[in-house]
């Protein structure tokens, strides 16, 4: 059984949903909002009520007992842990007077139920059900309805593409975004997707025409397009061999399917004892699907493969659900799930433990760098020429120096071979943050994205790190 | 063998503009008939290439050619990619070394939450904490600093001195780099910045942003007035004056007014002539002669004949002591001024803005130029109306003096210090500082160095119990009531001053602060305790004074020592046990007084909200 010693400053940070929670929470307490300050006898409960904008005051707690802390607030917000929480976790850690009283009656009796619960799991866990068999008419069932709405798919980019971008007006734009909408209903999330950025653009396009703009709604149809012809024979062959189930294709993931862990390990889709270290992170804002995804990428250590992770959190859910964030350690974990895909690869796994990260690591993560930009551009070219990859090739290449032209821009140097560094999106700054340091650095190694621009037909690099022998430099 | 590429180029733009276009009626599309015939040496030589030929052939015959097309620029961007090249051969030059970057292992959260302060530090003064100015030497908190350093605000303008005194010089490259010269609006205000501290180190910087015609007009100006720390630039902002129009033109005169430059002579005395409320910097700005002639013969007329007698509509009808800013030889008119005032009584409620102001043109001017002996001097002269300033300077010259000799024998003069010693702030580097201004503003960074431990005296000189009167007796005391709304400012803003030293303050200084502050807050408390004395009490005393909340209570009910009580004693640190049981002690002894039925009742209506729900 823990106590309340375990909440520090890093815990509270860890904790929060949100840094605009942990701002909130910092000013209650800034500005004394608790009323009431309580510890019981045994060091597992802290307990005060904060005045809020309800009548009454708040009962907030952080329980201890259990394995993990349990947060409890009075007030309406849906957050774990709320604001007030935060907040009494900062008045703990702000050494202020709590006084020592009773636990009370209605905590009493929560921890009695969470005490019943974990009796009734752990007699489960003796005696565990075997594993439900999948369900492969309702997977049959399932790509049945997905081939349908691919057909309805494939008329809005025959359309659009027989008749001109020109040709989407605003009746013609509602009438889309109502079939984009419909594909909903036929489990086609990642076409409606691009179905959605479609319209969009186009939608933007008729205000201010681009060249740049019309190629690249030009590119998303090809992109759907493919994807419709790709998915639509791969459903075929499916539906006649009888063989329903997911098999390691990236097509799944494409037309929006969602892997559990135990159909990748069926497949064989993981790797034993990893060792992985963190070499960029951040999080994508996907105004079209309505969502920001945490994405990091790792260097699986052993191998030297580089994969991502992906948490997608809804906006509608993201009040709710706790991001990631940066990991700095060396992560040891037994069993990593591998999903579909060549380069890059996501990847997931349940448990790990970790340890600091040191010179050996980072020494170790500069090894298995490119040695040069011709051999990772090759790597790029042969991932990018792919109409459903990813729009850019994460490598992590060595380089000798790092130099800057007359108009500002970043050219990196590696031997004879020089490429141009360009700011992206994903990683806002990071050029500006490179060019302040990169008079400090001494060789290593640059972690970013192979981006092709076709209008100026060449490659060019957005980096998202520096590894050098000390330290794994975030941009 | 090298590919040329230009005729498969030309063709995916084709299929591009094709499918754009709309292909409906491919098979009348010339162009894309041209460019595939254009390709077709090219696919002879590569296999690929042949089946795009092919593709782009039955493409032009197809009679569904949406599907088609798909196929064919499908493949027409892999082949694209594929041919992608990547060398940059533009010329490069090595990044300069800058030491003081320290990369650091931030969360995503805690950037943004720094970045989030950033941006918001335009609008507000920020209280950045201390582990934002250890964090600061991450590139990535100083890239989002870089990003807002030319905004407008107080706030940024603060953070930039912070900054600068952490990284030191430094950021100066990063800072030129953050102008943005393609945004029209740009402010220049990092040149402003610059020029403050270094002055004319960045010269040649300063010439080339102001020389470019091309630059937005805000960098451009602010350049200009960068350029006045060098004699050199006299000719080169001469030749901006005569070329450039507007705003331009009018910063190249100023700084050549600035710089007393002749050139500006015969500009400044056609304004001088007729001056127009838009030129009065001309003249604030400049010591040359028109400028001092000008100032000299409008002091005369205001010492002759007062203020009104130049009218409403005079450029200088607000601030004519603004006018004798920047200048040499003009001690004669402050002469006159200490005569003038000399013979009035320099009473605590002596509230004409001419004797604050003559002496805000001295403190100013100890900024920028040696000003140090004509303020002594006219200290030994008139040493009542020269008080403020000398006390300025005796707080930049001998600070651990400054208040005990110039303060303490002249207490109608707390308020000036006052004043003054809300200017001091800290920087990162641990030294306190004094400001020209009240706050930082982005045409105003100067400041100077005053210490790096705060002295006793100033603690003794704030923590002075003699000051405190009872709310009781105010009245009495004070029949005056500007004379007794003075008292209290007195009383107040020493807890304001406290609590912010203290707040700036660190290690053994803050246990200095602390100790002096909780004296004074405990005396405060017993005599007059406002809002302002439990805020103090908030940030220094370890345990709550004993009957605070009747105190506090019973001198806003009666003496309205503070506006909404009942909201400032919810939201302080006062357990409700201690506010209802004080509370109800002040009743039972009000009720012993007489006419005290209303104050009663306000403080009864103030503990139903303590009653248990």
């Amino acid at each position: 059984m823990a106590d309340v010693n375990i909440i520090t400053e890093d815990f509270i940070n860890s904790s929060a949903i949100n840094s605009s929670a942990l701002a909130n929470a910092k000013k209650i307490s800034k500005q004394g909002g608790f009323k009431k300050l309580c510890i019981t006898a045994d060091n597992t409960l802290i307990f005060g009520d904060c005045y809020g904008s309800g009548s009454k005051p708040y009962n907030s707690s952080v329980d201890c007992s259990g394995e993990t802390p349990v947060f409890r607030c009075s007030c309406p917000s849906r957050q774990i842990p709320c604001k007030h929480c935060l907040a009494l976790m900062c008045e703990w850690t702000a050494k202020k007077t709590f006084t020592t009283e009773e636990v009370p009656e209605d905590i009493a009796r929560k921890r009695e139920k969470i005490e019943k619960r974990a009796e009734k799991a752990a007699e489960a866990a003796e005696n565990p059900k075997a594993a439900p068999k999948p369900n492969k008419s309702a997977a049959a069932k399932k790509l049945k309805k997905q081939r349908e709405g691919l057909d309805l798919a494939e008329n809005f980019v025959h359309d659009i593409l027989k008749n001109g971008i020109g040709s989407v007006n605003k009746a013609a734009a509602s009438q889309y975004a109502a079939l984009a909408k419909q594909l909903g209903d036929y489990y086609l999330p990642e076409p409606q997707a691009i179905m959605n950025s479609i319209i969009k653009a186009v939608n933007q396009l008729s205000e201010q025409p681009d060249d740049r703009e019309t190629n690249n709604i030009i590119a998303l149809l090809v992109r759907l397009g493919s994807t419709i012809n790709k998915s639509r024979a791969y459903i075929d062959s499916k539906l006649e061999s009888g063989e329903v189930l997911p098999e390691d294709s990236i097509l799944y993931e494409e037309m929006g399917g969602i892997w559990k862990l135990t159909q990748l390990k069926e497949l064989g889709l993981y790797r034993e004892n990893t060792r992985l270290i963190e070499l960029s992170f951040t999080h994508v804002n996907d105004e079209v699907r309505q969502s920001v995804t945490d994405e990091g990428y790792w260097m699986d250590l052993g191998t030297g493969d580089i994969f991502r992770t992906e948490n997608i959190i809804p906006y509608k859910s993201a009040k709710y659900i706790k991001s990631e964030d940066a990991r700095f350690e060396v992560y040891d974990v037994s069993e990593l799930y591998l999903y579909p895909g060549s380069l890059n690869r996501r990847i997931r796994w349940e448990s790990a433990s970790s340890s600091p990260a040191t010179g050996k690591e980072y020494c170790e993560v500069l090894e298995k760098a490119e040695e040069s930009i011709s051999a990772a551009v090759k790597k790029a070219k042969n991932e990018l020429k792919n109409t459903l990859s990813r729009p850019y090739a994460a490598v992590l290449i060595k380089f000798d120096s790092i130099e800057y032209a007359e108009d500002g821009h970043g050219v990196m140097k590696c031997g004879e071979e020089t490429i141009a560094l360009k700011e992206c999106e994903f990683y806002a700054d990071a050029c500006s943050t490179l060019k302040l340091i990169a008079g400090n650095l001494e060789g290593g190694a640059v972690f970013g994205g192979l981006f092709y621009d076709a209008f100026d037909h060449r490659f060019t690099f957005s980096p998202f790190s520096v590894v050098t022998k000390d330290d794994i430099i975030r941009l | 063998m090298e590919i040329r590429t230009n005729p498969f180029y030309e063709l995916r733009t084709r299929l591009y503009a094709s499918a754009a276009a709309g292909c409906a009626i491919i098979t009348e599309d010339f162009r894309l008939k041209r460019a595939v015939e254009a390709f077709k040496p090219m696919s002879e030589a590569n296999k690929v290439f042949g089946k795009l030929y092919d593709m782009c052939n039955a493409l032009l015959a197809s009679e569904d050619p949406a599907d088609s097309i798909i196929d064919c620029i499908a493949l027409a961007d892999a082949l694209a990619v594929t041919q992608g090249v990547f060398a940059d051969d533009s010329e490069t030059k090595p990044a300069p070394k800058n030491e003081k970057m320290k990369p650091a292992h931030l969360t995503c959260a805690k950037i943004e939450e720094y970045k989030e302060l950033i941006r918001k530090s335009q609008y507000d003064k920020q209280d950045f904490e201390e582990g934002f100015f250890r964090d600061i030497s991450d590139p990535r908190i100083l890239t989002s600093v870089m990003n807002a350093a030319g905004k407008n605000g107080i706030g940024i303008a603060s953070l930039l001195i912070q900054i600068e005194s952490v990284c030191g010089e430094e950021i100066i490259p990063a800072l030129f780099d953050s102008i943005d010269l393609s945004n029209k609006n740009a402010t220049g205000n990092q040149i402003r910045f610059i020029s403050s501290v270094y002055r004319e180190k960045y010269n040649e910087r300063y010439i080339e942003l102001a020389e470019n015609e091309e630059n937005p007009q805000g960098v451009r100006c602010a350049a200009v007035e960068a350029m006045i720390f060098a004699k050199e630039n006299e000719d080169r902002l001469l030749n901006i004056f005569r070329v450039s129009k507007g705003k331009v033109k009018q910063s190249a005169l100023l700084a050549l007014a600035k710089m007393n430059s002749a050139h500006a002579e015969p500009e400044l005395e056609k304004a001088a002539k007729n001056l127009k409320s838009t030129q009065t910097e001309l003249i604030t700005e400049s010591g040359l002669k028109a400028a001092v002639d000008y100032a000299r013969a409008d002091h005369e007329v205001i010492l002759k004949n007062g203020e009104s007698s130049r009218g409403t509509n005079h450029p200088f009808s607000l601030s004519f002591m603004s006018e004798l800013e920047n200048k040499k030889d003009i001690e004669d008119i402050f002469e006159k001024w200490g005569e003038k005032y000399s013979h009035e009584p320099i009473t605590p409620s002596h509230s004409s803005p001419v004797f604050r102001h003559i002496n805000e043109v001295l403190v100013s001017n100890l900024y920028e130029h040696p000003g140090r002996s004509l303020i002594i001097d006219l200290y030994r002269k008139y040493p009542d109306v020269y008080l403020p300033a000398a006390f300025t300077l005796m707080l930049m010259t001998d600070p651990e003096h400054a208040c005990g000799t110039m303060i303490t024998d002249h207490r109608i003069y707390d308020r000036n210090a006052f004043e003054e010693l809300f200017r001091i702030f800290t920087t990162p580097d641990g030294w306190y500082r004094i400001r020209r201004n009240r706050y930082s503003n982005e045409s105003d960074y100067l400041n100077i160095k005053l210490f790096k431990s705060l002295p006793e005296d100033i603690l003794r000189f704030l923590s002075d119990t003699s000051v405190i009167f009872p709310a009781a007796d105010l009245k009495n005391l004070f029949p005056n009531g500007n004379d007794r709304d003075i008292a209290v400012v007195n009383m107040r803003h020493r807890c304001h001053l406290l609590r912010a030293f203290y707040e700036m303050s660190s290690g053994d200084d803050r246990e200095r602060v602390k100790k002096h502050a909780e004296k004074f807050a405990l005396a405060m408390c017993k005599n007059y305790c406002s809002d302002d004395v439990l805020a103090l009490i908030d940030k220094v005393c370890d345990t709550l004074p004993e009957g605070v909340a009747y105190s506090f209570i019973r001198d806003s009910v009666k003496y309205s020592a503070t506006k909404y009580w009942t909201y400032t004693l919810s939201h302080y640190n006062i357990p409700d046990e201690t506010v209802v049981s004080e509370g109800n002690k002040l009743i039972a002894d009000l009720s012993k007084e007489p006419d005290s039925q209303k104050y009663i009742t306000e403080i009864k209506l103030m503990l139903k909200r303590y009653e248990p729900q």
